[in-house]
């Protein structure tokens, strides 16, 4: 047999090369960056300049600030992924059924996928506004939700559950889609009433997606950063300063690149082993039929 | 056991679609009904009509003497079996047996006897800690079955339940379904688009097409006393032939002339001969209805050049009967003859009609001119209409 030429064997890796170039520039690189900048004390402009091996880890897990952002981030994220999936799947299955107008309710729900998360900051800045906003108006209370320490992280947290909901009502709405009609048919002979229907036949035919959603969301919820910083900055005082808003306050206010890295390097690990925690309960709860 | 009243039935759609027009049928405990006509002829309509699934948009429906109109599916005391088996995905072969039993908050002990006595029945116990999918289209079946069987209703209503099995699984499960309602004794309601199917389960079978009942009798009477050449034409296979011919005089007697040749003339009874008189038929074209078996290669009647001649296109040999395709002055023609019959393609052979059992149609119509109204038909309202 003939040996391929060396080009020939190269070739392959070439068509490798532009996606491997964009994956190192926008992601091996800064990832490797912020696990070598977490080990070092940086100066202003975000250079290594003195090694501090686990200094930076040390100072963190030491420092009370940094628990209160882990607890907030906890509560923010359990807000946002059951608010989201929940909107999201209400609305799923009330547009699941062929009703006049059913476009302009389902283009309703999934909206907010298509809008950015600081205009929609901006938007619930004037809603939750103390004296003119519409909160307070229809509800006729006088809260100042936003500067409220008590308010304020679930101010963000609703917000951002409602952003989500947008693409988990799409999500939903394809995995109901996938479920076979007629065996709802069936369970209406059979004398299923409708919660029996929608625990025994919706909520398993959507468990595979179902976990795909809750994945993600997880994932976003830990990410999310403009609606804090259009809405409260981190404040009043530390009661939304999510993870992510404080490796930006550490990096971009403080110029402590280095404790900002090893916040984002613990994150990175927060969001990871939960990840793998998921997949591998995925396997006991989903059913894909 | 379980009685159901149809009476004028419809089924109009928003969009203005007529699927079931005035719908008339008396159904009595224990019979085997099946609803059969071409795609689209109203008869799963009906069924789910029966069964809750759709709404009747105007007539009454009675089971058991109760009007049931609006009545919840799962208050009518029916169940039913899916085309597509609607076995729930997620659940294993026990949990879905029992899925009605644990909604009607069944006593466990019960339902555990019921489920396993069905299965035991269906020998399906096997099968019980197995998901759907990973069963076999018959084994499916045998499951969806038997969770209409544990709810030991009355009223099975089943649509088109064989249609997904390969042909011979077909016929088992056909033989199998007919011992099942000899043993139960329910009421069943069967829709199906299979003549065969019609056939041999019904008790009573409900031709339809295009949302209107055509005729509702036994497999027996549909056979040999179709109301119109549309019945004709759908039960029986291979289908009935269906050749026009011209009532004559010809020397005092009354004959149907096939074509111009003047030798395919078919001699009649003088009692039909005087009954085409009567009704307007001299000189007139009709269309004559003649099934394969009925076709013969050599002279059954006391005349012997009573016959039609046929071109011969194709010969299929089934083992125990040979079918011979062809024209018979132009409209295609099928006789089922003897294996030892020689026919071969492109010849032009005699047939001879038995003249007892052809049928005659209207050219317009399409009704029956021979049709005699029997006991069998005379329940039903709608029949013939």
């Amino acid at each position: 047999m003939k040996k391929n030429t060396l080009p020939q064997r190269l070739g392959p890796y070439g068509y490798l090369i532009p996606a491997l170039l964009v994956f190192s520039v926008f992601l091996f690189f800064p990832f490797f960056k912020t696990i070598y900048l977490s080990l070092y004390k940086t100066n202003k402009m975000g250079e290594a300049k003195l090694f501090a091996g686990l200094g930076n880890y040390i100072e963190l897990l030491t420092s009370a600030s940094f628990y209160n952002s882990l607890a907030v981030t906890i509560i923010f994220v359990l807000i946002v992924v059951i608010g989201g999936m929940s909107i999201g799947l209400l609305g799923a299955v009330l547009c699941n059924k062929a009703f006049p107008g059913i476009r302009i309710f389902s283009t309703a729900y999934a909206l907010p996928m298509a809008i950015a998360s600081t205009s929609a900051a901006r938007i619930f800045e004037i809603m939750l506004h103390p004296s003119i906003g519409i909160v307070n108006k229809l509800l006729n209370l006088n809260i100042n939700w936003i500067a409220d320490p008590k308010y304020a992280l679930v101010c963000v947290a609703v917000l951002t559950a409602w952003l989500n909901s947008g693409i988990n009502f799409l999500y939903f709405s394809a995995g109901l889609s996938n479920i076979d009609e007629s065996i709802y048919e069936r369970a209406s002979v059979d004398g299923a009433n409708a919660v029996q229907k929608f625990f025994r036949l919706t909520l398993p035919g959507l468990s595979p997606i179902m976990f795909y959603t809750l994945v993600v969301n997880i994932i976003q919820a830990f990410q999310a950063f403009g609606q804090v910083k259009i809405l409260t900055q981190g404040g009043p005082g530390e009661s939304t300063n999510l993870i992510v808003y404080a490796i930006y306050r550490d990096a971009f206010f403080n110029y402590r690149f280095g404790t900002a890295a090893a916040r984002s390097v613990i994150l990175f690990i927060i969001v990871m082993i939960l990840t793998l925690i998921m997949f591998r309960v995925e396997k006991k709860g989903v059913n894909y039929g | 056991m379980a009685k159901v009243l149809l009476s004028e039935i419809n089924k109009l759609y928003k969009n203005g679609f007529h699927a079931v027009k005035d719908f008339n049928m008396e159904i009595q405990d224990g019979e085997f009904i099946i609803f059969v006509g071409p795609s689209g002829c109203g008869k799963s309509t009906t069924l789910r009509m029966i069964a809750g699934l759709e709404d009747i948009t105007s007539g009454e429906l009675q089971i058991d003497g109760k009007r049931m109109n609006y009545a919840d599916p799962k208050d009518r005391g029916l169940s039913m079996v899916f085309q597509n088996y609607a076995l729930y995905p997620y659940m294993n072969v026990y949990e879905n047996m029992a899925f009605s039993l644990r909604c009607a908050k069944m006593d466990r002990q019960e339902m555990e006897q019921r489920v396993h006595r069905a299965a035991d029945m269906l020998q399906i116990e096997h099968l019980l800690k197995r998901k759907p999918g990973t069963l076999s289209g018959g084994q499916k079946q045998r499951v969806a079955i038997g969770s209409v069987l544990v709810r030991e209703q009355g009223l099975f209503l089943m649509d088109e339940p064989l249609s997904n099995l390969d042909a011979r699984l077909r016929t088992q499960m056909r033989s199998w379904l007919a011992k099942l309602h000899k043993q139960l004794g329910v009421t069943i309601i069967y829709v199906t688009h299979d003549q065969v199917e019609a056939m041999t389960l019904g008790s009573r079978i409900v031709v339809m097409k295009e949302g209107e009942i055509h005729q509702i009798a036994s497999p027996g009477e549909l056979y040999h006393n179709p109301v119109n050449q549309f019945v004709a034409s759908f039960i029986g296979a291979p289908t009935m032939n269906f050749i026009p011919v011209e009532v004559v005089a010809e020397e005092g007697e009354i004959v149907l002339k096939c074509g111009n040749s003047g030798t395919d003339k078919l001699f009649i009874s003088s009692a039909l001969g005087r009954k085409l008189q009567t009704n307007g038929y001299m000189g007139k074209m009709i269309i004559l209805g003649v099934r394969a078996e009925d076709l013969y290669i050599e002279s059954v009647n006391e005349q012997k050049n009573c016959r039609l001649s046929m071109q011969v296109s194709v010969r299929e040999n089934l083992g125990a009967e040979v079918l011979v395709h062809g024209e018979i002055n132009g409209e295609p023609a099928c006789a089922r003859v003897k294996p030892g019959c020689m026919v071969k393609p492109k010849e032009t052979v005699w047939m001879y009609p038995d003249m007892t059992k052809v049928k005659l149609f209207d050219c317009a119509t399409e009704e029956n001119i021979l049709y005699e109204k029997s006991s069998d038909t005379k329940i039903q309202k709608g029949a013939g209409a």
